[in-house]
């Protein structure tokens, strides 16, 4: 089979042909076995990537119910005994202690920054972009070189946005908070003026992290709620996965 | 818990084919029904991580079911998931090939009434297979093919989700990604398998 044909019949598959084209691609799958069963392998291909899409969104979902379940009162499963009135407020009162105690544990220890510092982690920048290709401060920025980053992005503003993005992480690597929010945010306001979303992803989620680090939980708390009710934004999966405990703690603490 | 939005069984239909509201849809049916097939899958010799994998299979098989028609609400959704989850369960005790008497006894003991949803549900295994070559994928391979062709994300979104360069860079990726996967798909000897069949 040609390369051209097979270009063919993924064009056919993602609807890019039409009129005489679609016919042609018809006739071609029909009378040649070869392109037949290739063109079948593409269909079981993609049947895949369905299921695999389906798999994981059921995946996020079900993450999120086993969240919701440890908050919930689940009645013990196995064999029931009868318990004497004495033993059953003995135990309740066990119990009713140590859940206090767990709670007022997280409630002292859980904070916007230890919150931060369980779950920030360094962006990457797309490997995909060969090193030749790839500007002095993306090199800047692969080297973590911070203040080269800091120093290649004073240009006059508007910024391009990749810059701005680059210049907010480098400011959020050298734990300087306040300059990383403002770039951040500059971002944000770019791409809502052009309706582009170059970043828009990364933005929003190292700006909520930000705020963690800066002990402004309202402000992240309502950013990271945007970020797990959107399930198509880049770091939903990674919110979702976030500790919903610690989220309520630092909710009850923001007084939101 | 969260409160989530309520569903009666023609609104969890609607629902499932909307992709908006998905995600409402799949916490429901966690939420009304994995109690129901935690059950049925414990008090059949499973244990309770058994239950909750089959329970998320029984839900992917579902919806697959529900998004190509072949719901005809002929039966109420929780006697269907339950029908879904016995048949993945049984065939998953025969998989792992447990005591031979004890598979018996489960087959033996199958009411002659209930609800057969192989047709419905088609080949899972094919299915799960399908979805274990995704997983061997690299990770930027397996985005941008679920972006396109589950998602059904623009070339345009995709380049910014994913900051390549331009639409003709990912229009690359994404043919070398999908080639390949055919590849895998064709060393796969159960599905190649079938791909024949298909051709005599």
């Amino acid at each position: 089979m040609t390369q051209n044909s097979e270009h063919i019949m993924i064009d056919h598959l993602d609807n890019l042909l039409s009129g005489v084209s679609t016919l042609e691609a018809w006739e071609m799958i029909h009378d040649d076995k070869n392109i037949a069963k290739e063109w079948n392998t593409l269909l079981f291909a993609v049947d895949g990537i369905r299921e695999a899409g389906l798999y994981e969104q059921v995946s996020a979902v079900r993450k999120q119910y086993e969240a919701q379940q440890s908050f919930a009162t689940k009645p013990a499963g196995g064999i029931v005994r009868s318990m004497s009135s004495r033993n059953a407020l003995r135990a309740a009162a066990c119990v009713f202690l140590l859940v206090g105690a767990a709670s007022i544990y997280k409630y002292n220890t859980v904070n916007s920054g230890s919150v931060y510092n369980e779950y920030y982690s360094s962006f990457e920048l797309n490997t995909s972009r060969s090193s030749e290709t790839a500007d002095a401060i993306e090199q800047a920025y692969r080297n973590k070189n911070w203040q080269e980053v800091i120093s290649l992005s004073e240009v006059p503003v508007p910024r391009p946005i990749k810059t701005e993005f680059l210049s907010a992480m480098a400011h959020m690597e050298l734990k300087k908070y306040d300059k990383a929010i403002e770039s951040f945010k500059q971002v944000i306001a770019t791409n809502s003026k052009s309706e582009d979303s170059y970043f828009q992803d990364e933005a929003e989620y190292y700006l909520a992290m930000s705020y963690l680090a800066n002990s402004e939980e309202a402000q992240a708390l309502t950013i990271l709620e945007k970020i797990k009710a959107d399930k198509n934004h880049l770091y939903n999966e990674r919110v979702k996965n976030m500790s919903s405990i610690d989220l309520k703690v630092l909710d009850l603490k923001s007084g939101k | 818990m969260k409160a989530v939005k309520k569903y009666d069984d023609v609104e969890l239909i609607a629902a499932i084919n909307d992709k908006k509201e998905l995600d409402n849809a799949i916490l429901f049916i966690y939420q009304e029904y994995a109690e129901t097939i935690s059950s049925f899958i414990i008090s059949n010799g499973g244990n309770q991580q058994d239950a909750d994998d089959i329970f998320q299979e029984t839900i992917v098989a579902f919806i697959d079911v529900v998004k190509n028609n072949k719901f005809r609400m002929e039966a109420g959704i929780k006697t269907f998931l339950v029908a879904i989850a016995r048949n993945i369960w049984y065939k998953e005790l025969k998989k792992k090939e447990r005591a031979g008497n004890r598979e018996k006894l489960y087959e033996k003991d199958r009411d002659s009434n209930e609800m057969d949803v192989s047709q419905e549900i088609g080949d899972r295994e094919t299915k799960r297979e399908l979805r274990e070559l995704l997983d061997k994928m690299g990770e930027s391979c397996r985005k941008i093919l679920i972006l396109f062709y589950y998602e059904n994300l623009p070339m345009k979104e995709i380049v910014q989700h994913l900051h390549f360069e331009n639409e003709q860079v990912v229009r690359n990726k994404k043919y070398k990604c999908l080639k390949e996967l055919t590849e895998m798909v064709k060393a796969n000897p159960l599905i190649a398998g079938q791909i024949n069949e298909l051709l005599k």
